[in-house]
C-alpha cells in the first residue's frame, strides 16, 4: 500500500518538517506520495517532487486552501486518503489540527505524534509528557498518523524526481474563515517562552559581564536568564530569575554559564531538552545534569562560543 | 447559548508517574487524580462567558470510571451548572468519546462545545478536532482566545511559531490551551453549592455508541534513560555536539 | 583564648596551619582565593559578612577530625559551615578574619538506606532536598522541610535543631535524629551512628549536639529517621478575621484530622501582597481581602478521596461557626503548589521590601492571638507607622513576627530601632512563657539578649557543658555565648 504524506507549506516554500514525514513514511515503507493543498503553490509542488524518496505529488491549487483550515482541507484528504495504507503529517499545529480529523470522518483511530515505527501497524509514542512510551497497534485499514519530527531523519530536499499531478479541490465549507496571523518576531524572546536559555549566575561577578551572555543570547535567537545568586548580588533584575521561586523554564536548549546548580535552580529548569553547563569548578552540581559540561573559564568560553555559532 | 464541556479524569499533573512492571501501562492505583489541566481552562472559559451574559447554561460531561464524579464536582464548583457521567469501565479512546460527546450534542444542543486541546495522561490531542468532524462543524482548537459575536466565534490559535485568528461559523467546537486564561480555584461557599448540583449518568448504550478501543496498546516501558552528561574538552567540540548530535542548535 | 593567639597575628599560620591542613585535603579540600571564598563568608539574608584566611573543605569524616586535630593543637578557631542558609550569622566567620572556616560540602554521600528499620545514614553534607527525593524513592518521607531545602545541608539543619514547615505533625530536627557522627573540638570522632528508637544506656549524647550550632563540635553524619510516605495530600487556604480565629479553627481540625494536619500556617494579608510585589507568580486567589489566612494541608496512607472529604468537612463547620470566613481547596496538585508558592514567596518577598525587625518567637498556641495584639499594639505606640508583619507556624506556636519599617521612612533612622524593638517584642513573648528563638536558633543574632531572657542557672549550664567540650573555646566561638 502506498503512503499519502501532507506537506506543509506556506504557498512558496516546502516546509523541513515535511521533510521528516517523508523520512518517517520511509521508515513504513511503499510507495510515497505528497499531498500540496494550497493556492498558487506550484513551487511547494516542484519543491517535494525534488525530495528523495518520493513517488508522485499531488497538487490541489485552490482558493480553499489558501490557508490550512483543516474545514476545508479535511474533505480533500478524505476523498483520496482511500486509496492509501497511511495517511502521515507532521505533528506540527498543523498536523495535529487536520489528521483527527480526516481520521474520524473516515472512521479510523489518529495516532499522534509517533516518535517510533515497529512495522507498518505498530508504532511508538510518548505518553505522559514522555515520561512512558507505548507502543500502539491499528487494526483500522488507514491509519492515520502524525509524526515527531525530531524522532525521524529528514528525508533528503533533492535526488528525487516525482511527477506532479494536478488534482481538483473539493471546495470550501464556509464555515471556518481565516482572519489574521502574527508570526513571532525575532527579538529576544520572553524567558518562559524562549526555545533557547542562555543563563548566568554569580560566577558572571558583575551586572556588567551579563552583556557577553545577551550577545551570546542573541546570536542564538534566546532569551537570558540568572540564577538566584546571581539576581541577589544586583547583576540583573529579580524577573531574570529562573528556579523555584523564580520562572521555570523547560527550553529546548539551556545553557547555564557560572552556575553552580543550586537545587532551586535545577527546579526551575531540569525539564530543559538539552542542557548545557560552563563553569569553572569541575565539581559544580549543575555538571550533574547537565547533557554537555565544559570546565573552562567562561570569560574565555563564551566570546568563542559565540564566534563558533 | 448552552456550552458544553467535556472532562477528563487524569493522574494529576505533578504525580511523577511509573510505569508497571509488567508493561502494561502505568500505575494508577492509589495515585492522586485531578482534572485534566487543559480541561480546567476549559471549564473556567465557559464558566466566564456564562458569567459575561454570552451563556445561559454550562454542562460538564466526562466519560469514565464512577470515580470521575469527583472530576464532575470539581468543575461544577468553579461555576458549571449540571454534570453528566457518561459511565464505563473501559479504556476510552479519542475517536469513541468523540462519538458519545456526538450523541450528547444531539441531546442537549449546544451552541459551543469548548475542552482542553489535549488529555495529559495519552497526550492524543484528538478529541476535539474527532468531535468537530463528526458534527461537521468549525473547529478553532489550541485557543488562546475567544470572543464570541452574532452567529460567530473569533478564536485567536497558537499554532508553531506564532498565533492565527479564525472566524468559525457557531456551532462550534474549540479546544483550550495553556494561555487562554487562568483556572479560578473553587471556593468553600462554592464546593458547598456544588454539592446540590445535578449529577445524571448515563452509559454509552443508552447513547448507541459503541466504545471498544480501536487501537490495542502492546505495552508501556520507561523511556531511554537521559544520557548520562559528557564533558566536553572544548568550545568546538561543545558546538559539534549541540549541531550534530543533539540537534539543538 | 583570647585574641592574640588568633590567625591574624599568627606570623607562621601559613607553615604551621595552613601547610599540613593542604597536605591532608589537598588542592581541592582548599580555598584561599578571596574571590571563590566570598559565598562561604556571606549570608543570603541579613547581610553577615565574615573575612577568613582560608575555607577547608575535607571529602571524609578522617579528614574532617585531623583538619580539627590541627586546629586544636594550633588553637586556630573554626566555624563550621554546612549549606550557609541559617538565620543568625551562625555560619558566617567574624569579621576579623581569625578563623577558618570548615565546609561540609564535600562530605555528601549517603551511606546506607535501611527499609526495614525506617532509616537513612548521610553525611553532613547531603542536601536536604537530596535526602527527601532518596526517602521517595523508596516509598518514605523524610519530613524535614523548609524554605531553603534546595541549599541547606542536614549537618546544618542538625547543628541548629531546624524547624520548619511540617514540626505540627513530625517534630523538629530533634525528633527525627537516630543518632550521629560527631568530631569534637579535640579532632575525636565519636560515632554514635546507632539507628535505634530506644536507647537509654546514659546521656543522650546525641542530642547535646542538637540545636548546638556548631559550637561544641562538628556533625559529619547522622542517622535520620524515616516516615510513611502520605499517598495522599488536601490543601486549602482559607481566610479568617483574626488569629483568634484560625486557633479556633486549628482546634477543630486536629479534633478531626487528628496528626492527618501536616501544615497549618497563619499567614497575616500584607504578606501576601508583599509575596506578590516581589516573586513571581505568587497568586491571590480569594475573591475579596481578608486580614488574616490559614494554609492548611492534611496528608494521609489512604489515597483516596476521603481525606479532601474531611478538609472540606472542617472547613465547612468552620464555616458555620463563623471562624472561617472564605476559602479555597485546591482541586490539582499543581493547585496545591501554587497556594504554597504563597508562604513560600513571603521569605524572599520581604527580602526586597525594605527594613524589618525580624523575630522567630513561640508561645503557647493559646497564647498566640494575645501575643499578636500586644506586641502589634506596644510597637504602634513606641514606633509610630510601623507595619505589622507576621506569619509562621501556628500549628507549634511559632511566629515569624516581622513587623515593615513605616512606608517612605528613613531606613537609617528605623535601622536605630532595632534593640529598642526586639526588647519590645521579645519581653512580651517571655512575659506570654514564650521562647525569643523557635526554630532559627541564637547565633549572633540573638546572643546579647541570652543574659536578659535567660535565668542565671541555664546560663551556667551552658556555658559548664561549652567548656567541657571545647576548653580552648575554638569551636565556633562567639555563637550562642560568649566566651
Amino acid at each position: 500500500m502506498s503512503i499519502l504524506v501532507i506537506a506543509e507549506h506556506d504557498n512558496a516554500a516546502l516546509k523541513a518538517a515535511t521533510l521528516n514525514a517523508v523520512g518517517a513514511a520511509a521508515k513504513i515503507g511503499g510507495d510515497i506520495h505528497v499531498l500540496v493543498a494550497g493556492q498558487g503553490a506550484q513551487a511547494v509542488a516542484e519543491a517535494a517532487a525534488k525530495v528523495a524518496g518520493v513517488s508522485k505529488v499531488l497538487l490541489a491549487d485552490d482558493a480553499a486552501y489558501a490557508h490550512p483550515l483543516p474545514e476545508n482541507v479535511s474533505p480533500l484528504v478524505v476523498n483520496l486518503a482511500k486509496g492509501y495504507g497511511h495517511v502521515l503529517a507532521a505533528a506540527s499545529s498543523e498536523g495535529k489540527n487536520l489528521l483527527p480529523r480526516v481520521a474520524a470522518l473516515l472512521d479510523v483511530a489518529a495516532i499522534s505524534d509517533i516518535t517510533g515505527v515497529v512495522s507498518p501497524d505498530t508504532f511508538e509514542r510518548p505518553i505522559y509528557a514522555g515520561n512512558a512510551i507505548a507502543t500502539v497497534k491499528s487494526a483500522d485499514p488507514i491509519k492515520v498518523v502524525t509524526v515527531r519530527t525530531t524522532a525521524f531523519e529528514a528525508a533528503a530536499a533533492t535526488g528525487g524526481s516525482a511527477t506532479v499531478e494536478t488534482i481538483a479541490g473539493t471546495g470550501e465549507t464556509g464555515s471556518a474563515k481565516f482572519v489574521g496571523q502574527e508570526l513571532t518576531k525575532s527579538e529576544r524572546p520572553e524567558l518562559t517562552q524562549a526555545k533557547i536559555v542562555v543563563s548566568g549566575g554569580r560566577g558572571m561577578q558583575s551586572g556588567d559581564n551579563f552583556k557577553l551572555l545577551e550577545a551570546l543570547a542573541d546570536t542564538l535567537g534566546a532569551a537570558v536568564g540568572a540564577s538566584r545568586a546571581a539576581v541577589d548580588a544586583g547583576f540583573v533584575p529579580n524577573d531574570y530569575q529562573v528556579g523555584q521561586t523564580g520562572k521555570i523554564v523547560a527550553p529546548e536548549l539551556y545553557i547555564a554559564v557560572g552556575i553552580s546548580g543550586a537545587i532551586q535552580h535545577l527546579a526551575g529548569m531540569k525539564d530543559s531538552k538539552v542542557i548545557v553547563a560552563i563553569n569553572k569548578d569541575e565539581e559544580a552540581p549543575i555538571f550533574q545534569v547537565a547533557d554537555y559540561g565544559l570546565v573552562a573559564d567562561l570569560f574565555k568560553a563564551v566570546p568563542e562560543l559565540q564566534q563558533a555559532l | 447559548m448552552k456550552i458544553l464541556v467535556p472532562v477528563k479524569r487524569v493522574v494529576d499533573y505533578n504525580v511523577k508517574i511509573r510505569v508497571k512492571a509488567d508493561g502494561s501501562g502505568v500505575e494508577t492505583a492509589n495515585v492522586k487524580m485531578s482534572m485534566n489541566p487543559f480541561d480546567e481552562i476549559a471549564v473556567e472559559e465557559a464558566v466566564r462567558l456564562k458569567e459575561a451574559g454570552k451563556a445561559t447554561e454550562v454542562i460538564v460531561v466526562t466519560v469514565g470510571p464512577t470515580a470521575a464524579q469527583e472530576t464532575l464536582r470539581t468543575a461544577l464548583a468553579m461555576g458549571a451548572d449540571r454534570g453528566i457521567l457518561v459511565q464505563t469501565d473501559a479504556e476510552t479512546q479519542p475517536l469513541a468519546v468523540a462519538k458519545v460527546l456526538k450523541a450528547l450534542v444531539e441531546k442537549e444542543g449546544p451552541t459551543l462545545v469548548i475542552l482542553g486541546k489535549q488529555a495529559i495522561d495519552d497526550d492524543c490531542n484528538q478529541t476535539g478536532q474527532m468531535l468537530a468532524a463528526l458534527l461537521g462543524w468549525p473547529q478553532g482548537t489550541f485557543a488562546s482566545k475567544v470572543v464570541p459575536g452574532e452567529g460567530s466565534l473569533t478564536v485567536t490559535r497558537e499554532i508553531d511559531g506564532g498565533l492565527e485568528t479564525v472566524q468559525l461559523t457557531l456551532p462550534a467546537v474549540v479546544t483550550a490551551d495553556l494561555r487562554l486564561n487562568e483556572p479560578r480555584y473553587a471556593s468553600l461557599p462554592n464546593i458547598m453549592k456544588a454539592k446540590k448540583k445535578p449529577i445524571e449518568t448515563l452509559a454509552p448504550d443508552a447513547l448507541g455508541v459503541d466504545v471498544a478501543p480501536r487501537l490495542t496498546t502492546l505495552k508501556v516501558a520507561e523511556p531511554a534513560k537521559r544520557k548520562a552528561g559528557v564533558k566536553v574538552a572544548d568550545v568546538a567540540a561543545l558546538v559539534d555536539k549541540l549541531k550534530n548530535e543533539a540537534r539543538a542548535i | 583564648m583570647s585574641n592574640d593567639t588568633l590567625i591574624t597575628g599568627r606570623p607562621d599560620f601559613a607553615t604551621a596551619v595552613l601547610a599540613p591542613i593542604h597536605a591532608i585535603v589537598g588542592d581541592r579540600g582548599l580555598i584561599t582565593d578571596p574571590g571563590t571564598m566570598q559565598p562561604f563568608m556571606e549570608s543570603w539574608r541579613d547581610g553577615w559578612v565574615g573575612r577568613s584566611p582560608a575555607v577547608v573543605l575535607p571529602d571524609s569524616t578522617e579528614a574532617l577530625a585531623a583538619v580539627v586535630r590541627i586546629c586544636a593543637e594550633t588553637r586556630t578557631p573554626i566555624v563550621p559551615q554546612g549549606g550557609n542558609t541559617g538565620l543568625t550569622g551562625a555560619s558566617q566567620p567574624h569579621a576579623d578574619g581569625s578563623e577558618i572556616v570548615i565546609s561540609t560540602n564535600r562530605l555528601n554521600r549517603i551511606r546506607e538506606i535501611d527499609i526495614d528499620n525506617d532509616t537513612m545514614t548521610v553525611e553532613a553534607g547531603c542536601i536536604l532536598a537530596n535526602i527527601q527525593n532518596a526517602a521517595r524513592d523508596i516509598g518514605r518521607l523524610f519530613p524535614m522541610s523548609l524554605a531553603a531545602e534546595g541549599s541547606c545541608q542536614i549537618g546544618g539543619n542538625i547543628a541548629t535543631n531546624a524547624g520548619g514547615v511540617q514540626v505540627v505533625r513530625y517534630g523538629n530536627m530533634r525528633n527525627l535524629v537516630a543518632g550521629l557522627e560527631v568530631v569534637l573540638p579535640d579532632g575525636r570522632i565519636w560515632d554514635g551512628l546507632r539507628g535505634l528508637r530506644k536507647d537509654n544506656a546514659g546521656y543522650d549524647m546525641k542530642q547535646i549536639f542538637i540545636g548546638s550550632e556548631g559550637t561544641l563540635g562538628i556533625v559529619t553524619a547522622a542517622v535520620l529517621k524515616l516516615s510513611p510516605l502520605p499517598r495522599a495530600t488536601a490543601t486549602a487556604l482559607v481566610a479568617v478575621s483574626a488569629p483568634s480565629d484560625a486557633v479556633d479553627l486549628l482546634t477543630r481540625a486536629k479534633g478531626v484530622a487528628g496528626d492527618r494536619i501536616i501544615t497549618f500556617e497563619l499567614i497575616q494579608r500584607d504578606c501576601i501582597d508583599v509575596a506578590r510585589r516581589h516573586v513571581p507568580d505568587v497568586p491571590d486567589p480569594l475573591r475579596d481581602r481578608y486580614p488574616w489566612y490559614v494554609l492548611v494541608e492534611l496528608a494521609d496512607q489512604d489515597g483516596g478521596n476521603r481525606l479532601m472529604e474531611m478538609l472540606e468537612g472542617i472547613l465547612e463547620a468552620g464555616m458555620e461557626a463563623g471562624e472561617v470566613l472564605d476559602g479555597v481547596v485546591a482541586a490539582s496538585k499543581a493547585q496545591a503548589d501554587s497556594l504554597w508558592r504563597i508562604r513560600e514567596g513571603i521569605p524572599e518577598g520581604q527580602k526586597r521590601e525594605g527594613v524589618s525587625f525580624k523575630h522567630d518567637v513561640s508561645v503557647p498556641i493559646s497564647r498566640v492571638a494575645r501575643f499578636l495584639d500586644r506586641a502589634n499594639a506596644a510597637l504602634e505606640r513606641e514606633c509610630p507607622g510601623i507595619r505589622p508583619f507576621a506569619f509562621g507556624h501556628l500549628g507549634d506556636g511559632n511566629i515569624h513576627f516581622n513587623p515593615i519599617q513605616a512606608e517612605g521612612g528613613d531606613p537609617a533612622e528605623w535601622k536605630a530601632k532595632l534593640a529598642t524593638v526586639n526588647a519590645i517584642v521579645h519581653d512580651i513573648v517571655v512575659d506570654l512563657g514564650g521562647s525569643i528563638s523557635a526554630e532559627h536558633g541564637i547565633g549572633r543574632l540573638r546572643i546579647d539578649e541570652m543574659p536578659r531572657y535567660k535565668s542565671p542557672v541555664e546560663l551556667d549550664m551552658m556555658a559548664t557543658l561549652k567548656r567541657a567540650f571545647d576548653p580552648h573555646n575554638i569551636m565556633n566561638p562567639g555563637k550562642i555565648l560568649r566566651a
